[in-house]
């Protein structure tokens, strides 16, 4: 394969701006698809990325397209996540191209994720062939949206292409302008092997796969490999491409992307970014890699029935495999057990986690109140990383907390600038930058606390915008706030896993709040439950479930000893979503909903 | 010893709450009725002959309002179970009725017939309630047939009353008590009103015509029952049952205590141990429809809709689930005595559990319900169930 026939892009947008969907029509239009194997966004292969109608994992397929001058090329197209909780996946899967569509929807205009995704490409000295979309839509604008990319982004749009990913329209100019517009691979084939590891991840059959796009030499089966970081060495087995189906090819040179099967039994070997060479005759330095990508948010996830432990641990343990980016270490809880504190990159992350080891391998999770990872910085001067609120090290040895502050991008049309502002201003947000893009579009920037905005934040900001804003963020970093740990004492009993750390400012209220919540929650029992609210030793907040009254079949004689009795068992099944926590009975809900945000 | 239960399926009138079999009916049918059921007898000899050669001490007519039959017809019913089941001396023979149904010589005649005890459904000493719950008869009735049975020579009168119905207040319950217990009854039966779905009170309550009073009132008018009950003498035995000592309803006792009875009648319900086939017992069901019984027994067979062979585990649940609404409570020895089959480990350790959370109270080798929680026992009968 001669490099200059080959072209590596990923498409890239803010989300639902129609990725997936343009990939498509690249690969019907390539006849890398059959017409029989035609679905909707055929790249979301997940099940969750079906249901909720977004690309989670980037994926990578190869297409062969006969130009207009008469030439065969080879394309390796990478359809990426827009949402911003898997931008690193972006930021992969461009480091192994040469170029990006950019896609922009002409009926939104240039959001968030258009922009944090075109500046992580235009970083990374990617080629960007601008699209507009949805061309076909009726409130499309794409002279405003034009503008939008001119102004906001800097691109030159003299040679935009305009399609409909949906029916296809312009899909042949574009396939066009990748041949002419972004670069070929360069890269000794002679040279000492050198690859990126864009994926990896784990096949029940074959062991683990390896996604890698070749910078430098070739690699083929027999060959023996070597990972740069770890040193250690594999022998190939097998390589390949997807087109879209796996297929075997008999060597991968430069500028390829494919796979590489090599008898890796265990994932954690083929670190994303870490580049593979040839044992042999290895190269001097390696490929730059990637940073290092750390968990933002954490939860514990406890089985509901305590025996099910083992079968969490498994569950947990095989959807590492796949995804490195979610962290699990075992957690005990006084009031839930045994458990995992897991790490996630954002609220959309841990959903999709928590929804896949319920559907997947059948446990029942309770997941207590998602937390951001705070420092605590103890007096003796060393620093402890808090990643859940019972590891909050006790006042008297503590200094101070830091918390991570983000930077926030928001987008958004000036008529909402009031909303917005005051959403920000209330989640002790600080403003950076006010940008007008036009009389009406508006570029925010605010530094906000992690933990401010991770829960609700962005429907909120839906709200407040008509659900015209959009937000990118980055952390910035840690800085030390007046947090509190406010704990949560059933009938004076501390339950560690609705413990929370929050600011100083919003403790009284929030401490009410959360009891008066679970109040509402938490079902009348044979005793009066107490919930008290209390930041330290001092109780702020006191609300009581009343002693039940009434639960009794007061007519029972022949005929009815069956009936009763299954009256009385659908009463213990419905128990059974309960955790019983000392002699109390607290719903599931409960460890979730004491985040929530009053209404 | 066993018991025997005939289920007459008649009423005047349907109440707004009801929903035991019974309907208004032609008389032609009333007169077929006690045939059907001495053919029912006879089918259940044949299949059954040692439970039918065991002697029964209590025999009990429910419904349905049973003198809705003439009492001729009742007491010809009893002499049809004499005569082909052995009634044990001293028996206590139950008719239940409701006011405006029965007369003064209706009774005597009962009484003469062979039954001793009468359980008078009363329900409330107010009009507006009875209307509520669509009772036939106004209060004079109800005062006519307790005096009624009284002159007759029953041995035991019983009064049933319902309480936490809407409308009322605590203080109508009150009255309600005070009226019971200055008619002298042996027995009183209070149970508060479950709504049951499908019933015209259910389905006020559904458009919010009427509205059930609080939990927590109830629960009150609960308390004042036993307080009330207690003081005037009569024992609770059971968690909606009180009686003057020796006047315990025998025949409802063998419900809870899971002895044999025997069910004859539309919707009635048995428990039988016929002997090497269910040593849990089998329970038996005829269905709640004149026609399908009939059927049944036109075509020679005993008209069973449902028959459950109880395993150890699920004559242990019974055992305790309605053992322990009795305020005696139950022997886990003789249970086991009488089962043949130890406490199973689940149930042992769920009934260590309650014991250790004050839940349940063990004595003496019983373990019975604290009083304080009889009026919420579903709490924690349903960890046995
Ligand atoms: N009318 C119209 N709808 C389109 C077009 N392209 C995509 N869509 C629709 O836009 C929605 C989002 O499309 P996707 O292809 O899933 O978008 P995406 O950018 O891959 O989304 P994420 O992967 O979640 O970031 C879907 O409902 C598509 O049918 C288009 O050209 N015209
Ligand atoms: S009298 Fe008793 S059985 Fe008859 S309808 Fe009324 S409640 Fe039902
Ligand atoms: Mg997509």
């Amino acid at each position: 394969m001669r490099t200059e026939h080959i072209r590596n892009f990923s498409i890239i947008a803010h989300i639902d701006h129609g990725k997936s969907t343009l990939a498509d029509r690249l690969m019907e239009v390539t006849g890398t698809l059959t017409s029989r194997e035609r679905v909707d966004q055929f790249l979301d292969k997940m099940d969750i990325e079906r249901e909720r109608g977004i690309t989670i994992k980037a994926q990578t397929v190869r297409m062969n397209y006969r130009a207009k001058d008469g030439r065969d090329y080879v394309f390796n197209l990478i359809d990426t996540p827009g949402h911003v909780d898997f931008s690193y996946e972006v930021s992969r899967s461009i480091s192994a191209c040469e170029g990006a569509i950019l896609v922009v929807d002409v009926s939104q205009g240039v959001e968030a994720q258009t922009l944090a995704n075109v500046y992580m490409a235009l970083d990374q000295d990617l080629e960007i062939i601008t699209v507009l979309n949805k061309i076909d839509l009726p409130n499309a604008e794409p002279e405003r949206v034009r503008q939008e990319i001119e102004d906001v982004i800097g691109l030159d749009t003299m040679d935009i292409v305009s399609v409909s990913a949906k029916l296809g329209t312009g899909v042949e100019d574009l396939l066009e302008a990748v041949v002419q517009r972004i670069p070929p691979p360069s890269g000794d084939e002679n040279a000492p092997a050198k690859g990126l590891i864009i994926d990896s991840w784990f096949d029940n059959y074959q062991g683990v796969i390896v996604l890698a796009r070749m910078f430098e030499g070739r690699i083929s089966p027999g060959q023996k490999i070597a990972f740069m970081s770890t040193g250690r060495t594999f022998e190939i087995q097998e390589v390949g491409v997807f087109s879209p189906h796996p297929k075997k090819v008999d060597s991968l040179g430069p500028g390829e992307v494919g796979f590489v099967i090599a008898n890796i039994k265990n994932v954690m070997e083929t670190k994303v970014g870490d580049t593979i060479t040839d044992a042999k005759s290895p190269a001097a330095i390696p490929l730059p890699g990637f940073k290092v990508i750390r968990p933002m948010v954490f939860a514990g996830f406890y089985p509901v029935v305590s025996d099910h432990y083992a079968q969490l641990r498994s569950a947990i343990e095989k959807l590492r495999l796949n995804d490195s980016s979610f962290t699990a270490e075992p957690e005990t809880s006084v009031a839930l057990w045994f458990g995992f504190r897991c790490g996630f990159l954002g609220l959309l992350h841990l959903e999709i986690i928590q929804e896949r080891l319920e559907r997947e391998y059948g446990v029942e999770l309770i997941t207590t109140a998602p937390t951001v990872g705070y420092r605590a910085i103890l007096r003796d001067g060393s620093m402890v990383e808090v990643d859940s609120p019972a590891r909050l090290p006790e006042p008297i040895e503590l200094d101070k907390i830091e918390e991570p502050v983000i930077l926030a991008t928001i987008h958004l049309p000036s008529e909402h600038l009031g909303g917005v502002i005051k959403l920000c201003e209330e989640r002790r947000g600080i403003q950076r930058q006010m940008k007008f893009l036009s009389s009406n579009r508006v570029i925010l920037e605010y530094e906000l606390p992690l933990n401010e905005i991770v829960l609700d934040f962005y429907d909120k900001l839906k709200t407040a915008s008509r659900g015209y804003a959009s937000m990118d963020y980055e952390l910035l970093e840690f800085r030390p706030a007046n947090l509190v740990k406010l704990d949560i004492l059933i009938n004076g009993e501390k339950v560690d896993a609705l413990s929370l750390i929050i600011h100083r400012d919003h403790s009284y209220y929030k401490g009410r709040d959360v009891a008066e919540r679970l109040r509402k929650l938490i079902p009348r029992q044979l005793f009066e439950v107490v919930i008290q609210a209390a930041i330290g030793s001092k109780v702020i907040a006191r609300e009581t479930v009343r002693a039940i009254t009434k639960n009794v079949i007061a007519k029972c004689y022949g005929g009815d000893i069956t009936r009763k009795r299954k009256l009385l068992e659908r009463q213990k099944e419905g128990k059974k979503r309960m955790k019983q926590v000392g002699t109390i009975e607290i719903p599931q809900e409960a460890f979730l909903s004491i985040l929530k945000v009053k209404e | 010893m066993r018991g025997i239960y005939i289920h007459v399926p008649f009423c005047v009138r349907k109440c707004s709450y009801c929903d035991f079999y019974s309907v208004e009916t032609s008389s032609h049918t009333k007169n077929e009725f006690p045939d059907l059921l001495a053919r029912e007898m006879d089918l259940f000899r044949d299949r059954f002959p040692e439970d039918a050669r065991a002697a029964a001490d209590t025999v009990y007519f429910g419904g349905g309002t049973p003198t809705v039959l003439a009492p001729e017809a009742l007491c010809g019913l009893l002499a049809t179970i004499r005569d082909r089941f052995p009634v044990a001396p001293g028996a206590e023979v139950t008719a239940e009725t409701n006011p405006g149904t029965v007369s003064t010589e209706d009774l005597r005649t009962l009484r003469k017939g062979g039954f001793t005890r009468i359980s008078v459904g009363v329900q409330s000493f107010s009009p507006t309630i009875l209307r509520t719950l669509g009772r036939i008869h106004g209060v004079e009735d109800a005062r006519k047939t307790i005096r009624d049975a009284r002159s007759t020579g029953f041995d035991s009168l019983g009064i049933d009353l319902i309480f936490g119905i809407p409308g009322q207040t605590c203080t109508d319950w009150e009255e309600d008590l005070e009226r019971t217990v200055a008619s002298l009854p042996d027995h009183v039966s209070a149970y508060a009103l479950a709504p049951e779905t499908g019933t015209p009170l259910h389905a006020s309550l559904s458009r919010g015509e009427l509205k059930m009073p609080p939990d927590d009132e109830v629960a009150e008018m609960y308390k004042t029952a036993r307080r009330t009950l207690a003081n005037a003498g009569y024992r609770q035995y059971e968690i909606s049952n009180f009686a003057r000592p020796g006047h315990e309803s025998r025949h409802n006792v063998k419900y809870w205590k899971r002895d044999g009875v025997t069910g004859f009648g539309p919707s009635a319900h048995g428990l039988l141990f016929p002997p090497g086939r269910a040593p849990h017992g089998l329970r038996t069901a005829t269905p709640p429809s004149l026609a399908e019984y009939r059927k049944g027994i036109r075509e020679g067979r005993l008209p069973w809709a449902d028959t459950l062979v109880c395993g150890p585990e699920e004559a242990w649940k019974e055992a305790l689930i309605f053992g322990l609404r009795m305020t005696e409570g139950v022997d886990l020895t003789e249970i086991e005595t009488i089962s043949g089959s130890p406490l199973p480990d689940p149930l042992r350790e769920a009934v260590n559990e309650l014991v250790d959370g004050g839940k349940l109270l063990r004595e003496e080798g019983r373990l019975r319900l604290p009083g304080e929680l009889l009026f919420v026992s579903n709490e924690v009968l349903q960890r046995l169930a």
